[in-house]
Formats: structure tokens, C-alpha cells, sequence
């Protein structure tokens, strides 16, 4: 028994050591190719968390990433920006985001653009953490906080290289070979959403049936957000939280999600701009590239009633 | 408690551990917990079931075998099957007959509405359900004594590294397994195939499975939007996933209960080398195709070739007649068993079809690539049944297939990376299968002579899993269409 148990300890020491070393080798080839980027998504989050200077920061979800235009926010306000929006993050991963950049830099206005649905219990809220493993190494404090929130065993796999750079390989050569365009963050589209052919005798423009959310908050989420408010507000950075237009109508005013975040605003004096179910908006499909998204047409006109508010709320910042 | 998490693997070496270290008369003490706790950390509430089956089947089973008369054991017989078949029916089937019977009263015009339960079903219902219905009719059929002890019993119907997804165990072979008067001794030979098993498992669960996943959900979440290529590409992928998911989870099973010193019956051999339906059910979830040729598919023929004594029957000889009904009844209920949805019961009898034509065709087994291709080519038009979210989606689907090839859906921006990856794995899996299938003993990298090469292999596959495995539900693709 007892050279069985021997033989067994050997050989995983032989396998550990292995893969030690293989971690090691091929984990910091990783990491080197990684921080290589200049385009694409991890370059950009990289880019926010250790790089940004700009006096507007915008985050959110992909709403943020393609309807903000930095440079028509530099026109109007005349302050330099950056889109720091990234697809499919939502307040845990921002909040994160938002925590990071600010250790380095103070910027005058942060945006944050909120998905009314985002504050509901969510896994894949909590899976698509994974976007902030690749940064772990250098911020593992925050980084680490958040992701405690997920499993308290994910710190723990993060201690191997190769796993810090999961799936991200085949990313980096995408972007190395083809570099994806962006302007200052902001994702641009210029697709126009097609008119669907409506056949209701007035035209579809019935009002759809009220939709109430049934689904429980995550106070995780909502703890987020008051992180993401108290870290402004420790800085004196001016905040504001912004609602995207719709293409369709939507009963999301009779949501709880809505009512949620308005309080928590007023309670914070933050300014909660909505463009739910904007007229300026409703059904204006050139204005949008699919269902949920404004195509640059779109965003310019959203960026511009967004500044414009912004200039009526800050005069100090508005341009001379 | 998921196989491919940290937990479950903290979870193995505490097992494994204490397995050992106590000794052989309360092994079954430590795997009836640990095969609770694993269970429990699911649903606690359904232990009570598992519970429940146990002491049923434990009691019939040794009641019956005190019976002499065949008559007497019948009776108990039919209170195990109404017990186990009972459960499976409310958890499982309630909902999907209560709408069946509603949709079809209703195309008679009769508006009939039904109560549907909102339930939950119990992880693992349906295999550990087979497991014991197929030791009482052991016991029934006198091909083993009943286990006496309940204890040894309880493991057996929830031993954790089957009860979720099997294999399907055999009375007769996992039983005496398990008895306190087996001596299983620590082994490195033990121990270290399970660890490369669970190892192969998780790199065919979370590399390729997961991988294939993320495209076969965003294609057939949106089956309106796309055409006949993307699909196809769809059902490929999916043939991989479901292959890989079932294979790697098997092989994670067998493997963990390996390095406890018990064998599992193995469930999958490379089904995609089969070289016609018949060989793809040999070698395709081997635990249930033979559980179902040993408990329905025979004593189906038999009791058909009783009651049908003539040598024809419409011009067509009884042996045949006799071989379809018993092949497309046992393919039906194998449909049934896998989900409460026509779409499981149409792809369980499109196999129960293939085999039919089999039989007339007397296709013969000796493969070549041609016929390997076809079986594929056959199998993979299953999966779209089994994959679709309806009979109509399906039919749709098979539909633009044929006459609609439309343009094969890429996704755009960061998305692209999810086919690339998978159509890498499922190519790395194709290489691995064909080298064991046809050059077993070239190439070998876990069982090469030379150690380095066996220790870098294990270290290799486990970095692989690290950098390329899917671990959660990060990995998506963002535009479905």
C-alpha cells in the first residue's frame, strides 16, 4: 500500500511540475501577446483601466459602446472623452472597470449608461466577469472583490496563467490580423434597420400589453451601483446616469427596475436622463442598426441631446 | 455540484481519501454519505425520493425472492414498476401527456383544459429509475439473489458518480462491487486511469462540448433567422456537442469511480466510426442500448413471437414483423425516455426506422468509409429532431436544408472566435478517435514507454483545459443573427 501511495505522490508531483512549467511558459507568452493589442475589445478595457485621461468617461453595455460618440461630446462640451462601454457587461463588471481607472485618474463627468433589465438576479452577469480575468494579475484587488461575488474559488484557478488567458488566444490574432475599428471607444454602425411591412389596419401603432417584472433584484448589483456612485462622488466627479432610446414601445415604465434606479439617483442627486420610449426615437428605424441598437446616424443625434442636457445641468462645462 | 468545478474535485479526493483509509466493512458507510451529499447539493428536497426508491426496491426485492411462485413474485414485481414508473411519470411525463391529451381534444373541438404541474424534476430520475427497475427484474427472473443489505443497496441506486448521468449500471455487475466483503486495495493503477479518465473527460465536456454549444445556441435560439448551410454546420457542431457532453461525463464517471477501485461499464465508442445504425448503437450509450435490447427489445420479441405463431403474416415472414414492432416500440421508448417532447420521440423512432430499413436491407456489418459517411450523414439528420425546440421547428428546419441553403451565418467582431474554436476541437477530437480507432497502439501519448512522454501528455491535456475549456457562461456569442 505504502509504495502504491508513493508511486501515486511521484507521479503528481511529475505532472505538477510539468504543468508548472508549462503554465509558466506558455501563460507569460500569452500575457506578452495579449498586452500587444491595439485594437478590440481587451484593448480597449486595457485601455480604460490603465491608460485613459480623458475628462468624460462613458460605461455601460454595448448600448454605451455604439450610442456615444466622444467626438461630438468634444464638440459640444469641449472636454476630451472616451467610450469605455464594452458588449454585454452590465454594473458588476463596470463597476470593476470604473474602480480601476480611478485609482490612476480623475476624470470631470463619467457617464453611466444603464440597462433597466440589468439589476435582476442574472448568472451570466456573473459569468462575463471572465472579461476582467486577463487584468487580474495587475489589479487583483478590485478585480478579486468582484469576482469573490461569483465563486471564492475562481481566485484561486486565477493563480494559473494560462487559465488568467482563457480563450482569449484566437481573440488577439483575430485583431492582430484584421484590427477592429473604433473611435475613441465608440463602435460605430452604419446599417439601417429596414421598415418592417406592418399589416395592422392603424398602422401597428397599438401601445404592446403592460409587462410587469416579476424577477427578484440582485442586491449585489444594486450594491454596485451605490459603489460605482460613492467612488464619484469621493472625487468629486460629476455623474450622471443615462437610459438609451428604444426602437419599439415598451411598458418598461411600469418596471420595478426603473423605479429602483430613479430612487437611488434622487437619493444621490444624480441626474437620471431617460429615453425610454423617446418620440424623437419611436419607431424611427433609420435611426437604428437592430432592434436594440442606434446605428451612428442615431448616436449622433442621442450623443447630442445627451450633451445638450449635460450643458444645461453643468453650465461650468459648457464650451466657451 | 457540477463535474467540471473545483468543488466537485475537492469533493473526489476527500472521498477517495477517506474511502481508504477506513476499512473495507464501512466503505459503503463513506459512498452512501458522500453519494448523499453529492445529490443533495442539487435538490435536498429530492433525497427523500431517492430515499424512497431505495427502501421500496430493497424491501420488494427481498420479499420477492422469498416468494416461490411466480404468480407471488409478479405481485411485488408490479409495485416496484408502478413505484419507479409512477415517479417518472409525475416528475417527468405529467406535463407533456396532460398537454398532449389537451391539444389533441382540442383539434376535436373539445376545449379541455388541464392542471399542470410546476415542478422540478429531480437530477438523475431517469437513470437511477432504469438502474433499479433492471435489478428487480434480475431479482424477478432469479439471474441474482437481492442484495440483503440496505446499505449496500442505497449506494447502488445513488452511487455519485452515475446517479446523474450514468451509465446505466447492471445489478450483477456493480453490485458485488460494492459488497462489504470485497477488498479493494489502494492502487496506482487505480488511481492514476482515473485520473487520466476524468482528465480526457473534462478536455471532451469543456473544450469541445462547451465549445460547439455556444454556436449551436445562438443558431437554433434564432432558427427563423438562419438557412439549410448554417444549419448544417449547426447539426455538426451539435453531433459533437452532444457526443462530447454525454462522452465527457461518462468518462469523468468512470474515471472517479476507477480511483475508488470500482469499474463502470463504459458508454460511448466512437460512435462516429460506426459503420451502420446498428454499429452507431453499439457503440453510442452502450448502458442504455443494451439495457434496452436485455429488458425491452427482447422480452418484447418474445412475447410477440408467442403470440404470433404463423410462419407469414401479409406475405411478410413473423420474424420480421416481429423484429420491427419490438425495434420501433423499444426506439420509441427510448425517445421517451431521453425528454417529455415529440421532437425525442421523433428522433428515437427515426433510429427505430433506420433500423427497420437495416434489417431489410440486410445491410452487413463490414464498414468502409462510404458507409461510415452515410451512418453520419443519417445520425446527424436525427439531431436536428433531437435539437429543434419543436416537431415544427424541426420539419422547418430539414425544410430549408433541402431547399433554402441560404449563406452560412459567421458571426461578426469578437464573436468569430467561438466557431473557430470549435471547429478546432471537434477536428482535434476527430484525429484522437481516428488514430484510436484505426492505429490503437501507435502514437500513444498516455500510455507511451517512456514516462516524460506520459507525464508531459497528462500535463498537456490539463493546460489545454485551462487555456481553452469553457468554465462558464462568459463565453458567448453576442449577435445570434
Amino acid at each position: 500500500m505504502n509504495m502504491q501511495v508513493l508511486r501515486v505522490v511521484t507521479k503528481s508531483i511529475k505532472v505538477i511540475l510539468c504543468l508548472f512549467l508549462l503554465d509558466t511558459v506558455f501563460g507569460k507568452l500569452q500575457r506578452h501577446v495579449f498586452f500587444q493589442q491595439k485594437s478590440g475589445k481587451f484593448y480597449r478595457i486595457n485601455y480604460t483601466m490603465d491608460k485613459s485621461t480623458e475628462d468624460v468617461l462613458i460605461f455601460g453595455s454595448s448600448h454605451a459602446a455604439a450610442h456615444y460618440v466622444p467626438d461630438v461630446f468634444e464638440q459640444e462640451l469641449g472636454l476630451s472623452c472616451y467610450n469605455a462601454g464594452v458588449a454585454g457587461q452590465q454594473i458588476l463588471f463596470n463597476s470593476a472597470l470604473q474602480g480601476i481607472a480611478l485609482e490612476r485618474t480623475t476624470p470631470k463627468i463619467m457617464i453611466l449608461d444603464i440597462d433597466t433589465y440589468g439589476f435582476f438576479l442574472d448568472r451570466y452577469q456573473y459569468d462575463r466577469l471572465s472579461d476582467l480575468h486577463p487584468f487580474y494579475y495587475k489589479h487583483s484587488d478590485i478585480i478579486g472583490r468582484v469576482l469573490d461575488l461569483k465563486s471564492r474559488l475562481t481566485k484561486y484557478a486565477l493563480e494559473s496563467k494560462l487559465y488568467q488567458y482563457n480563450s482569449t488566444i484566437v481573440h488577439v490574432l483575430r485583431y492582430w490580423l484584421s484590427p477592429q475599428e473604433d473611435r475613441k471607444g465608440y463602435r460605430a454602425t452604419f446599417v439601417q434597420l429596414p421598415r418592417p411591412v406592418r399589416t395592422m389596419k392603424d398602422g401597428g401603432e397599438a401601445q404592446p400589453p403592460p409587462v410587469q417584472r416579476t424577477r427578484p433584484f440582485d442586491k449585489n448589483l444594486i450594491a454596485a451601483l451605490e459603489q460605482f456612485i460613492l467612488n464619484a462622488k469621493t472625487r468629486n466627479i460629476r455623474l450622471i446616469f443615462a437610459i438609451s432610446p428604444n426602437l419599439e414601445d415598451t411598458n418598461v415604465p411600469v418596471d420595478d427596475a426603473l423605479e429602483r434606479i430613479r430612487s437611488i439617483a434622487d437619493r444621490n442627486g444624480i441626474k437620471l436622463i431617460s429615453f425610454i420610449n423617446d418620440p424623437d426615437f419611436i419607431r424611427r428605424y433609420e435611426l437604428f442598426s437592430d432592434a436594440g441598437h442606434l446605428n451612428d446616424a442615431g448616436a449622433r443625434m442621442f450623443s447630442k441631446m445627451v450633451a445638450d442636457i449635460i450643458k444645461e445641468e453643468f453650465p461650468d462645462f459648457r464650451r466657451q | 455540484m457540477r463535474f467540471n468545478s473545483l468543488y466537485y474535485m475537492a469533493f473526489l479526493s476527500t472521498v477517495v481519501l477517506l474511502y481508504y483509509l477506513v476499512g473495507s466493512r464501512y466503505r459503503w458507510a463513506v459512498l452512501l454519505l458522500a453519494s448523499y451529499y453529492f445529490y443533495a447539493s442539487w435538490k435536498p428536497e429530492y433525497l427523500l425520493l431517492i430515499a424512497a426508491t431505495t427502501v421500496i426496491n430493497y424491501f420488494v426485492a427481498v420479499l420477492m425472492a422469498s416468494q416461490g411462485e411466480k404468480r407471488k413474485r409478479r405481485k411485488f414485481l408490479k409495485i416496484s414498476l408502478a413505484s419507479g414508473l409512477g415517479f417518472l411519470f409525475f416528475f417527468k411525463y405529467f406535463n407533456f401527456f396532460a398537454v398532449s391529451i389537451q391539444e389533441l381534444l382540442h383539434g376535436t373541438g373539445l376545449l379541455v383544459t388541464s392542471p399542470l404541474l410546476n415542478l422540478v424534476m429531480p437530477i438523475g430520475l431517469s437513470f437511477y429509475t432504469l438502474q433499479t427497475i433492471g435489478y428487480i427484474l434480475d431479482v424477478y427472473h432469479g439471474k441474482i439473489e437481492p442484495e440483503r443489505h440496505l446499505g449496500t443497496f442505497a449506494v447502488y441506486v445513488s452511487f455519485f458518480p452515475i446517479v446523474m448521468s450514468g451509465p446505466i449500471e447492471r445489478s450483477k455487475h456493480l453490485l458485488p462491487q460494492l459488497q462489504r466483503e470485497k477488498k479493494i486495495a489502494f492502487s496506482y493503477e487505480n488511481v492514476s486511469r482515473g485520473v487520466k479518465l476524468i482528465i480526457l473527460g473534462l478536455f471532451y465536456k469543456l473544450v469541445v462540448a462547451d465549445r460547439a454549444a455556444i454556436y449551436v445556441n445562438a443558431v437554433f435560439a434564432n432558427a427563423d433567422k438562419h438557412f439549410g448551410l448554417t444549419f448544417i454546420a449547426a447539426a455538426i457542431f451539435f453531433s459533437f456537442q452532444i457526443y462530447c457532453d454525454f462522452a465527457g461525463y461518462s468518462s469523468v464517471a468512470i474515471g472517479s469511480a476507477k480511483m475508488l477501485g470500482i469499474d463502470i461499464l463504459p458508454n460511448f465508442n466512437r460512435p462516429y466510426f460506426a459503420g451502420s445504425i446498428k454499429d452507431f448503437w453499439r457503440r453510442w450509450h452502450i448502458s442504455l442500448s443494451t439495457w434496452l435490447r436485455d429488458y425491452v427489445f427482447l422480452p418484447l420479441a418474445y412475447s410477440f413471437s408467442r403470440m404470433w405463431k404463423k410462419e407469414k403474416y401479409f406475405s411478410i415472414r413473423t420474424d420480421r414483423i416481429i423484429y420491427f414492432c419490438a425495434i420501433f416500440i423499444t426506439f420509441f421508448l427510448c425517445g421517451l425516455w431521453h425528454g417529455a417532447n415529440w421532437t425525442f420521440i421523433a428522433w428515437g423512432c427515426l433510429h427505430g426506422f433506420y433500423l427497420a430499413v437495416e434489417n431489410i436491407l440486410r445491410v452487413r456489418t463490414r464498414r468502409n468509409l462510404l458507409k461510415i459517411g452515410i451512418t453520419y450523414i443519417l445520425v446527424l439528420l436525427t439531431w436536428i429532431f433531437f435539437r429543434a425546440a419543436s416537431i415544427a421547428d424541426a420539419f422547418a428546419i430539414v425544410g430549408k436544408i433541402f431547399t433554402k441553403p441560404g449563406s452560412l451565418f459567421i458571426p461578426q467582431g469578437p464573436d468569430i472566435v467561438a466557431p473557430i474554436y470549435a471547429g478546432g476541437a471537434i477536428l482535434l477530437v476527430l484525429v484522437m478517435e481516428f488514430k484510436q480507432e484505426f492505429f490503437p497502439s501507435r502514437f500513444s501519448f498516455f500510455n507511451n514507454e517512456r514516462e516524460l512522454v506520459r507525464v508531459l501528455s497528462y500535463a498537456a491535456v490539463i493546460a489545454m483545459i485551462l487555456s481553452l475549456g469553457v468554465f462558464d457562461g462568459g463565453q458567448f456569442i453576442y449577435s445570434q443573427f
